[in-house]
């Protein structure tokens, strides 16, 4: 590919009717080796205007004196303008120094004018060579202002045109015309280098070649990369430029004879510049590419890509526009969306929703006040919450907030109710006051959202319900509450636990459970017991029975009920343990057992012998022994009788200890009483040969008189089986303020100071074989102590070993 | 029917009543001969003297019950080896490991059967 300075032959019209003549011109010219002519030859004026006609000469040499006309009218014919304006012409004539045809020819347009006696070698040489250079330079100039327009066209287009499409249309336009080529297209490369013809201007019959797609394969890299360099492609016949067959098939595609090709190079682009192609073709015919028309596809090549960058940045402004608009566009739709989504939020708010001037005014209220007082909201437009008629109570609290907010342009809030229309119940509300302040800052309106909490209010209220009354059954339940938190720390202690302990409550709460109130023999056993349960609720033991200690030191056997307290998400909390002390309960439970143990050890006795003695009789093996025999029945006799004291004690000491014997209670004479224990006891004592002596003074007694019999004649019965013959027992009464103390003292073996509290224990003589061998059950002096307790009074005894005992016991005048 | 073989029990009861009909019941069932105590002091005495086959024993008794006997009795390494059954209301005592852990042979549980006593203690004691 080259780009050679072209310089085009100059054709010479010789019209002459002397082909002489003609041939001497010929040769002369030729001998001119700077130059090269071609020559057609014209012998008459008709001949030489057909030849002007049809070949446009560069210069004409022209006779004057021609056998069909003058040499001028050829002037004339090429003056008329319809052909070529200018006249490159030298007049030829024989007729030396006339001055009147020099000026005719001048006049006509001629370049020059030469007497044919003039004419030499040299003279035709530089006349002819003057008048090719003036034409020469005529061209060149004409070129140049030809161009100076298209270029000020172009630029216009670039100007006028930010579309590249429409610059690109009106550069092919303008280049095709210019050059008066077949075809002008613009190809622009894709990154692969295969490309499309983006722009065309074609003439007929050719075919568009607009759009087409070129692939890679004809653009190789060193090719590429010449045209990256800015190497113009310059091919006057496509046959003869030595071109690759490849290259040779691509641009017969178009199809072409001669190319001229420039790169279109963007200077902006370092990594890859090129942009394009701008090719012009002849498609028919060979065409030497002049060098004017090279620079100015060039120079128009750099237009385009200034082009293609105003039409990039005018895209991208475009673009930026074009998004900028779709984005106001987008974001206006969306702004719409949102007001109508939150007008529709509004009005369908099952929140009153309201807003007021400052003159407490209404200037819009949504819909939900028609459904709780049944208004329309029209009708409160332009009205105070006075003129409204609403509850008296609301308004002034809503007057008294907004005041506020006017003062403090703080937001305020309150809670407000008010009963519904339709007598629905009452409402409850949390109130939202919210300022709204205008360009200048001020509180221009008063926004009020009131928030529908009755469904809380009135879970609120069933909940503060629920806990006053487990707060009731907490304070009130006589069992013991306590709530420990994750590290057995103390969170709640009920008013039981603590009367029951003696502590206050500041205390315990806080406190370490097990370190403070859990002896500490029993600590170790429930933190091994309640180990791990937090982490495995399995294990927990909801039903547990400990000891705590009291503030005194005292332990109390508590019967627990555990429960695990979790929050809302279902991890443990802590435990909340309801609590029985069954210390007392133990306690009877314990004695009822021994009594039990006891009692079925004293009934078995006696029935041991009545079954044995029986036995024995019903057997017969005594038949023949009538003595023993007897002897049997009389020790099943007697013990039968003891079975049946024994039986009937007991029931009747549980009837006095489960207090399921109601006093008789009745005022009586002490000494009355006294009297008829002495009668009953009378007999027994004589028969032990003890005297009994009384020393009672009269007394009223409100007291069940049979139970205080029976109790007096216990007394005096084991006074009288525990003393001496010939000895005495003294019964005694004494008033004091509050209670009469009955006393019976013996002279008898007494009783050693480690039994005077047991004696009184059922069962529980100082030696059990007494009663039996006295014919006792064991069970007078529970009885005697369980009456007198059921009295009100108390029973005691003082005793010296060997000299006798004082049973003593008291009945207050009145419980 | 008479159990022939000759045996001497010492019986220990603080109830009189309970030793008469024992003594009654064994000397008409058998010919073994009973020697009461009517407390553990006499009773331990009485063994002492006797060297008896066996020994019949009250547990509750005043002053010193039936284990305080026991106690002597194991103490003792001349009386250690007489074989013990407990005459006793305390039905409790009759299960076998505590029968095991007081060291006695047996147990006869009161109210007794006055006909059936002496074949209670021969198979108690093993006596044929």
């Amino acid at each position: 590919m080259t780009s050679p300075t072209l310089d085009s032959a100059i054709t010479i019209l010789i019209v002459d009717d002397s082909e002489e003549d003609r041939v001497t011109y010929m040769r002369y010219l030729k001998s001119d080796i700077s130059r090269s002519y071609h020559f057609l030859e014209a012998s008459t004026l008709e001949e030489g205007l057909n030849f002007w006609r049809s070949h446009h000469p560069d210069l004409v040499l022209v006779d004057y004196s021609l056998p069909d006309g003058e040499g001028l009218e050829l002037l004339e014919a090429m003056g008329e303008g319809v052909l070529v304006p200018k006249l490159e012409a030298i007049v030829l004539t024989g007729h030396y120094g006339n001055e009147q045809l020099i000026l005719q020819t001048m006049r006509l347009g001629a370049a020059d004018y030469l007497s044919k006696s003039e004419v030499t070698a040299l003279s035709l040489c530089n006349r002819v060579g003057r008048v090719v250079d003036h034409l020469l330079l005529s061209r060149k100039l004409q070129r140049l202002q030809n161009q100076e327009i298209v270029m000020a066209k172009i630029a216009l287009h670039i100007r006028q045109y930010f579309d590249l499409d429409a610059i690109s249309n009106a550069i092919v336009q303008e280049i095709r015309i210019f050059l008066k080529a077949d075809r002008t297209v613009i190809y622009q490369f894709n990154p692969d280098m295969s490309g499309v013809v983006i722009a065309e201007s074609v003439l007929p019959p050719w075919e568009t070649c607009l759009h087409r797609q070129l692939s890679d394969e004809y653009f190789p890299e060193n090719m590429g990369g010449e045209y990256r360099e800015g190497r113009v492609f310059v091919a006057p016949d496509i046959y003869k430029a030595n071109l690759s067959e490849c290259h040779v098939q691509m641009l017969e595609q178009f199809p072409t004879r001669a190319s001229l090709i420039v790169p279109i190079l963007r200077p902006n682009h370092l990594d890859n510049p090129l942009w394009g192609l701008l090719c012009t073709y002849q498609c028919f015919e060979p065409h030497l590419w002049d060098e004017l028309d090279i620079r100015l596809l060039q120079q128009l090549s750099v237009q385009l890509a200034i082009a293609l960058q105003q039409a990039e940045l005018y895209r991208n402004l475009q673009n930026s526009n074009t998004d900028l608009e779709n984005r106001v566009a987008e974001r206006t739709a969306e702004l719409f969306k949102r007001q109508q989504e939150s007008i529709a939020l509004i009005e369908n708010s099952p929140n009153l929703i309201l807003r007021l001037d400052r003159q407490l005014r209404h200037l819009y209220i949504n819909s939900a006040i028609e459904k709780i007082l049944g208004i329309p909201p029209a009708a409160f437009i332009g009205k105070t919450f006075r003129e409204m008629g609403l509850p008296e109570r609301s308004i002034l609290i809503a007057e008294d907030t907004i005041r506020t907010l006017l003062i403090t342009g703080i937001p305020q809030q309150y809670e407000i109710d008010f009963p519904l229309s339709d007598n629905r119940g009452i409402a409850y509300y949390q109130v939202s006051v919210i300022p709204e302040y205008d360009a200048d800052g001020e509180i221009a309106t008063i926004l009020m959202v009131y928030a529908d909490i009755t469904s809380n209010k009135l879970g609120e209220i069933a909940l503060q319900e629920a806990h006053r009354r487990w707060q009731s059954l907490l304070d009130n339940v006589r069992l013991i509450v306590i709530s420990l938190d994750n590290e057995w720390k103390v969170e709640y202690a009920n008013p039981f636990f603590l009367e029951s302990t003696g502590y206050e409550l500041e205390e315990v709460i806080g406190k370490d459970w097990l370190s403070c109130f859990v002896p500490q023999t029993e600590q170790v056993k429930i933190t091994q017991d309640f180990i791990g349960f937090m982490g495995n609720p399995e294990q927990f033991h909801k039903y547990y029975q400990n000891s705590i200690v009291t503030k005194t030191g005292q332990e109390r056997v508590v019967s627990w009920n555990n429960t695990i307290l979790r929050n809302h998400n279902g991890e443990i909390i802590g435990t909340i343990s309801i609590g029985e002390d069954i210390t007392e309960k133990l306690k009877v439970e314990r004695i009822k057992s021994e009594f039990i143990s006891i009692a079925s050890h004293e009934l078995r006795t006696p029935l041991s012998s009545i079954r044995g003695a029986l036995g024995l009789l019903a057997s017969g093996v005594l038949a023949n022994q009538p003595e023993v025999a007897q002897h049997m029945l009389n020790i099943a006799s007697s013990d039968t009788e003891r079975l049946v004291r024994l039986v009937n004690d007991i029931l009747d000491l549980e009837r006095l200890e489960s207090n399921n014997v109601t006093l008789n209670r009745q005022w009586s004479d002490t000494s009355e009483i006294c009297q008829q224990v002495i009668e009953t006891m009378e007999a027994i004592a004589a028969e032990s040969q003890i005297e009994i002596i009384s020393n009672v003074p009269s007394q009223q007694i409100f007291a069940d008189r049979d139970r205080i019999v029976q109790t007096l004649v216990n007394l005096l019965s084991n006074a009288v089986k525990f003393s001496m013959p010939h000895s005495q027992i003294h019964l005694e009464v004494e008033a004091i303020t509050d209670e009469i103390i009955f006393r019976v003292r013996d002279h008898g073996r007494g009783i050693p100071e480690s039994n005077l509290e047991s004696i009184f224990e059922r069962f529980n003589q100082v030696d059990a074989s007494d009663s039996r061998q006295m014919g006792g059950t064991g069970l007078g002096l529970a009885i005697c102590r369980s009456i007198v307790q059921q009295h009100g009074g108390k029973i005691w005894v003082e005793s010296v070993v060997n000299q006798g005992s004082t049973v003593s016991f008291t009945i207050p005048h009145r419980i | 029917m008479k159990n022939t073989s000759s045996k001497t029990i010492v019986l220990i009861d603080d109830e009189e009543y309970i030793c008469q009909i024992v003594q009654t019941c064994v000397e008409v069932f058998s010919d073994w001969k009973v020697i009461a105590a009517r407390s553990g002091k006499e009773g331990l005495a009485a063994i002492a003297t006797a060297q008896p086959d066996a020994i019949l024993l009250d547990i509750l008794m005043p002053n010193m019950d039936g284990f305080a006997v026991l106690k002597r009795l194991k103490a003792s390494t001349t009386l250690v080896d007489i074989p013990i059954v407990l005459l006793t209301a305390r039905a409790d005592l009759a299960e076998a490991h505590k029968i095991a852990e007081l060291g006695v042979q047996g147990i006869i549980v009161k109210p007794f059967h006055p006909t059936q006593i002496t074949s209670e203690i021969s198979q108690i004691l093993s006596w044929v």
